[in-house]
């Protein structure tokens, strides 16, 4: 994905996707459980953008990335943005060094997974405003309300919620997701995964993450780096639809003569080239942004929003391309168009980050 | 519509109006609107009442069993049905293979199969595609060979909607292996049960099942279930698909999507009005419009056939135009639904929970399903061809 990769990331990126190739089965074929998470771990995948002296790997945006792009290609399940990237980011950004050495172990070693109650029903992916009320009652914080949409909810140990404290103050709770007060609501996402509601009714904190201090603008950082992460994926899931596009277009013959030999059908695969070219170098460049922490949310928005679109345009090419065979569950393009869809509808789609960037001053006024 | 508001016709829409709001059962009507994948008592249970009123087969003649009805009559029954979320009609039997049978058939063919295509006694599919022909159909392989008064087929069909709860399949068959490819096909009908055919269900990406692949081994058929003459079947094929592809413009359904996603925007209780952000109203209205072209080259074509003129290039632009327009609304739906799009067995949530909301039951299914709106019944690159061909010869 990146023009210019040192020695050490382009053994790191051949290494994760060799492991995938041999081990990451595919979705036909695939069996979950978390004897996966363990072997993240062990390939100290789950430490990757932990700070070394938090016993992580100290990888930037480039290195998830670099992951990401692997985990799009090979179609990974594992909702690993929920606990590596959004949890561990937000304890690392917000918690206390207790907080953050205890955590951020535990989160390397494939301990315990985390979740990150964000959004709200009714409220699209707004969530300056959380409804759900942090409340002190007999001498304890509790919570109350609903967080949808969350990511990794059903098999969490802790889940992170953002919540208005009696102050109104937005602050980042923690609950335990088997304890009291505490329901989750799972169901099946589009891309065959887990999304959950949690319906928090008096559940009792375990810890506020850091001071109490308004934490929105450390979770926007986090966010940042979140897109890229989803960006990255979509990247390596498109490239991988794209070649097998071309793939089928060389093998398949009708009126005696080879796909790839319409033009009509050449065309339509040279539109898919030019998206996945563009959206490749603009999320390699939002990837520096947030590594170097500079205009990282104007980055990370205008990554979202075009690949959000570019990935939904080239996995229905990829269908179309292949006619009936492509609307089977058989064969992986369905597979790469419905995680595209989870892609864009995670953390904002298209239209949401199209707004956001006006938001966000890059459009004159 | 001026067209359609004649006194007459608005009698007749109340008429129809009427009679689905007492006669189409609630739980069909929300089946029908939040699963792309129907079962055959749903369809044959919808069938069966409108059967009983007359109207089971909307375009045909009286004569066979028809209403009558004028092509603004069909177009406003149409409306009405998608603006209630009645079942779409299985198009196999009344769509395909009736009219090819009330042309086509003889006397005796009519008399055996186009009451129980009107009554949906026998639910039909259709074998046209195989593993090897899909846009080019001409080249399919499965053979029929003489064998005193019967047939004997062998070979297989793919992408066969409904076969696995089908009586009847209509097949293209090869009966000349030396001739030209479109010379040498006949048109069968052939009964499911009989011995020598199995159904290997696909799963589509939307995780449903109503495709499905059929082989057909040593199957004999008798020679009195052959439409028309051997070796002819191409004409009659032409003839459906070019039939098939007036409404499937199916500009009175996505007028209902259209009117849904509406809805949906519009529910949305804190916050963004998604119709007043500007961004998203122009998509919608954008849409809207297009849907409103298609309704009028619709009702003109349907109106145009009605005067027994020749369609050109017409069918080809409404099945065109219109499974591009109905994919990109369900598009925008997606859009809108945002989040909301992510969770998809919507059958089974918990009630009440306002982190599910119901309004987004079945739109994502409906979104992937109808990827395949512009490869089935002839694929848009084959539409672009037919109107190409009707330009430059």
């Amino acid at each position: 994905m990146f023009q210019e990769l040192s020695e050490e990331r382009r053994i790191l990126s051949a290494s994760i996707d060799s492991w995938l190739r041999a081990n990451y089965p595919l979705p036909a074929a695939r069996q979950h459980g978390p004897a996966n998470w363990k072997q993240f771990a062990e390939l100290g995948w789950l430490a990757l953008a932990i700070p070394s002296s938090c016993s992580g790997l100290g990888g930037s945006a480039v290195d998830l990335a670099l992951l990401a792009e692997a985990f799009g290609r090979y179609l990974v399940d594992e909702p690993y943005l929920a606990t590596a990237v959004l949890c561990a980011g937000l304890i690392e950004a917000c918690g206390s060094d207790e907080q953050r050495t205890t955590w951020l172990a535990e989160i390397a070693a494939g301990d315990r997974t985390w979740a990150f109650g964000l959004y709200e029903p009714g409220t699209q992916y707004r969530y300056g405003e959380p409804a759900v009320i942090a409340s002190e009652a007999a001498g304890r914080t509790i919570l109350s309300g609903t967080k949808s949409a969350v990511e990794g909810a059903a098999i969490a140990d802790r889940i992170i919620i953002l919540a208005s404290d009696p102050k109104g103050t937005r602050g980042l709770f923690i609950v335990d997701r088997w304890g009291e007060g505490v329901r989750v609501d799972t169901v099946g996402s589009v891309d065959g995964r887990q999304i959950s509601a949690v319906v928090l009714e008096g559940a009792p904190v375990l810890a506020r993450l850091g001071a109490a201090a308004d934490k929105i603008s450390s979770i926007d950082d986090v966010l940042a780096r979140a897109l890229v992460f989803l960006c990255a994926q979509a990247v390596g899931a498109m490239q991988a639809t794209y070649d097998q596009t071309v793939d089928y277009l060389q093998t398949r013959k009708q009126f005696s003569q080879r796909l790839s030999d319409f033009q009509v059908l050449r065309h339509r695969v040279v539109d898919m080239r030019v998206e996945i070219e563009l959206c490749r170098s603009l999320v390699a460049a939002a990837a520096r942004a947030v590594e170097a922490n500079s205009n990282h949310l104007i980055a990370a928005t205008s990554a979202k929003a075009m690949v959000g679109k570019a990935g939904r345009f080239v996995a229905q090419q990829a269908i179309q391309l292949h006619g009936g065979m492509g609307m089977t569950d058989e064969l992986c393009v369905g597979h790469y168009l419905k995680r595209l869809m989870a892609i864009d509808a995670t953390l904002g789609n298209a239209d949401f980050h199209e707004r956001r960037f006006v938001m966000l001053g890059q459009v004159a006024q | 519509m001026n067209l359609l508001s004649k006194p007459e016709l608005l009698e007749f829409r109340a008429e129809v109006r009427g009679f689905l709001s007492e006669n189409l059962p609630a739980e069909l009507s929300d089946r029908a609107s939040c699963h792309a994948h129907l079962s055959r008592e749903d369809i044959v249970a919808w069938h069966k009442i409108l059967y009983r009123r007359g109207w089971s087969a909307p375009s045909w003649p009286k004569e066979f069993g028809g209403p009558g009805w004028s092509g603004a009559q069909r177009y406003i029954f149409e409306e009405e049905c998608a603006a209630a979320d009645a079942p779409v009609l299985s198009p196999f039997g009344i769509t395909m293979v009736g009219p090819v049978i009330y042309t086509f058939g003889t006397p005796a063919q009519k008399q055996a199969f186009l009451p129980k295509i009107v009554s949906m006694d026998h639910v039909w599919c259709q074998g046209f595609s195989e593993p090897g022909s899909g846009s080019d159909l001409a080249s399919l392989s499965t053979r029929a060979v003489s064998d005193g008064d019967d047939y004997v087929v062998n070979g297989t069909k793919i992408w066969t909607s409904e076969a696995h709860y089908s009586d009847w399949i209509f097949c293209l068959v090869r009966t000349d292996q030396g001739a030209k490819p479109q010379s040498g096909i006949t048109f069968l009908l052939i009964d499911l049960r009989t011995p020598g055919i199995s159904v290997r269900p696909i799963i589509s990406i939307d995780g449903g099942h109503s495709l499905n692949q059929v082989f057909f081994e040593d199957v004999r058929v008798p020679k009195g279930n052959r439409i028309g003459e051997e070796n002819r079947g191409w004409t009659y094929a032409k003839f459906l698909l070019s039939y098939e592809r007036i409404l499937t413009a199916d500009a009175a359904r996505s007028k209902r999507r259209l009117a849904r996603l509406k809805e949906i925007a519009s529910s949305f209780a804190t916050g963004w009005l998604l119709t007043e952000a500007p961004c998203v109203a122009k998509r919608i209205a954008a849409l809207e419009i297009e849907v409103m072209a298609l309704e009028s080259l619709t009702i003109d074509t349907l109106l145009k056939d009605e005067r027994g003129e020749a369609l050109a290039v017409e069918p080809s632009i409404l099945k065109l135009r219109g499974s591009e327009v109905l994919q990109r609304i369900l598009e925008l739906t997606c859009d809108v639904l945002g989040p909301d799009a992510l969770a998809y067995e919507h059958r089974v949530l918990p009630k009440g929970n306002a982190a599910f909301p119901t309004y987004a039951a079945g739109r994502v299914e409906e979104y992937l399903y109808r990827r395949a709106a512009t490869i089935y019944g002839g694929s848009s690159e084959v539409q672009h061809n037919i109107i190409a061909k009707a330009i430059f010869g």
